[in-house]
């Protein structure tokens, strides 16, 4: 694994064929896609991925930039619920069985309540 | 779709080694530009069928080139990164949404815990203090508890009480934040707040602006044209309020001082709006009748007369 690679906004754009400079700017703009820190302007190996993604649904799906913010917006609480969903998963594996086996227990009476 | 290089010499994704060498040959017989001196466009097509049997006549290539890892002209296949193998990871924590999951707290403690954690961007310590949670209610009060103020009583969750001190003047809207009422702290940090949103309902005569009030009180013709002592409501009771002789409805007259009496601000007032009510057509009768008539000569009055003035219609 190589150190972390960092881009400019220019290197973005030579990096993804599909984005513009007008598009990489609203996009900023719009706060769709971030600088890693805001005093640099740099971007990393994420924004890559990220970019991509926001070509894709431009391009091929022909979203505007209000549907890219509302896809953003709910994919980015997907990501964060995920992540502390999986966090909380990894701390309830750490307990010992008992516990592991009543937090189990506890879900399977909330569902049958549901 | 692209051609692909079993496509371009003829033969199935499965074809063996030695199906694959015979197709080459078959079609590099039939296209190669020195068997063939004279057909068209015979060079480019033994190009691409070459090109084909370079990879899928080697194993190896082959095998990459089946799993994508090379594209058919050799090249490495760009492998496109999604953004999903970086969400969520360490780095990305600019795009981290914490903020939307702010209501779990309500139902879950866990989580809570979790997002204010994560919204302070602290790692979990469990020893260190912590301040409790924030609780939220709603409360409607009356349109006079909240001009006059008052004292409510807020059921909670756990059974107990928790006293409400209503300022006066609270407005729609407001939130009141009682210290220290919410979730008890952690690690002898301190609880958090009560915070209590404020709903203000309509009143059926009183309307406010800010910390006046207005009223729209009726009175007869005779009163209007004679003057009258009529008695009003207040916030602060019902007070003596003189109709100057002549009054028009719309006329506004002013009780200082009587509107909200808010802590820390000086003192609204109430405004009077007089609206002039007639009896029944049946009680004009012909004295009074005649009466008005010779009324009007004697005070001919337009009552539209500046009324419309340099307004455009």
């Amino acid at each position: 694994m190589k150190d972390v690679e960092f881009f400019t906004q220019e290197e973005l754009i030579v990096h993804v064929s599909r984005l513009s400079a007008d598009r990489l700017t609203c996009w900023i703009a719009e706060g769709l896609v971030r600088a890693v820190d805001d005093r640099d302007q740099r971007f990393d190996a994420a924004d890559i991925a990220r970019i991509e993604l926001l070509c894709d649904l431009a391009d091929d799906f022909d979203l505007n930039t209000e549907g890219l913010g509302i896809v953003c917006t709910l994919l980015d609480q997907v990501h964060t619920l995920r992540n502390q969903l999986l966090n909380l998963g990894k701390a309830v594996d750490s307990q010992p069985s008992d516990v592991r086996e009543a937090i189990i227990s506890a879900l399977a009476s909330i569902h049958g309540r549901d | 779709m692209a051609e692909s290089l079993y496509d371009v010499l003829g033969v199935s994704r499965d074809a063996s080694a030695d199906e694959i060498k015979k197709a080459y040959r078959k079609a590099a017989k039939s296209h190669h530009p020195d068997l063939n001196p004279g057909k068209t466009g015979s060079e480019d097509r033994f190009k691409a069928i070459s090109a084909a049997y370079a990879i899928i006549g080697d194993e190896e290539l082959r095998g990459r080139y089946d799993r994508g890892e090379i594209d058919a002209s050799g090249q490495e296949a760009q492998q496109r990164p999604y953004y999903r193998e970086h969400a969520g990871t360490a780095g990305t924590g600019r795009y981290a949404d914490h903020e939307s999951f702010a209501d779990f707290g309500d139902q879950s403690d866990i989580f809570a815990e979790l997002f204010r954690r994560a919204r302070a961007g602290e790692r979990a310590q469990a020893n260190r203090p912590m301040p409790g949670r924030d609780r939220h209610y709603s409360l409607s009060v009356s349109f006079l508890e909240a001009a006059r103020g008052g004292e409510r009583m807020l059921a909670m969750p756990d059974g107990s009480d928790l006293k409400v001190t209503i300022p006066a003047g609270l407005r729609d809207g407001q939130t009141l934040r009682l210290k220290g009422k919410g979730d008890g702290g952690f690690n002898g940090g301190p609880a958090g707040d009560a915070l209590i949103d404020i709903a203000v309902q309509n009143h059926a005569l009183f309307r406010r602006e800010g910390d006046n009030i207005s009223i729209t009180v009726p009175i007869s013709l005779t009163e209007a044209a004679l003057g009258a002592k009529i008695e009003v409501p207040t916030l602060h009771g019902a007070l003596k309020l003189t109709v100057p002789p002549g009054a028009s409805s719309g006329q506004k007259l002013r009780l200082k001082h009587q509107g909200i009496k808010a802590k820390g601000r000086p003192a609204g007032h109430q405004y009077v709006e007089l609206s002039v009510i007639l009896p029944d057509a049946g009680a004009f009768d012909d004295d009074i009748k005649a009466a008005l008539e010779a009324w009007s000569k004697r005070h001919p009055f337009d009552a539209r007369a500046t009324w419309a003035k340099g307004v455009d219609l």
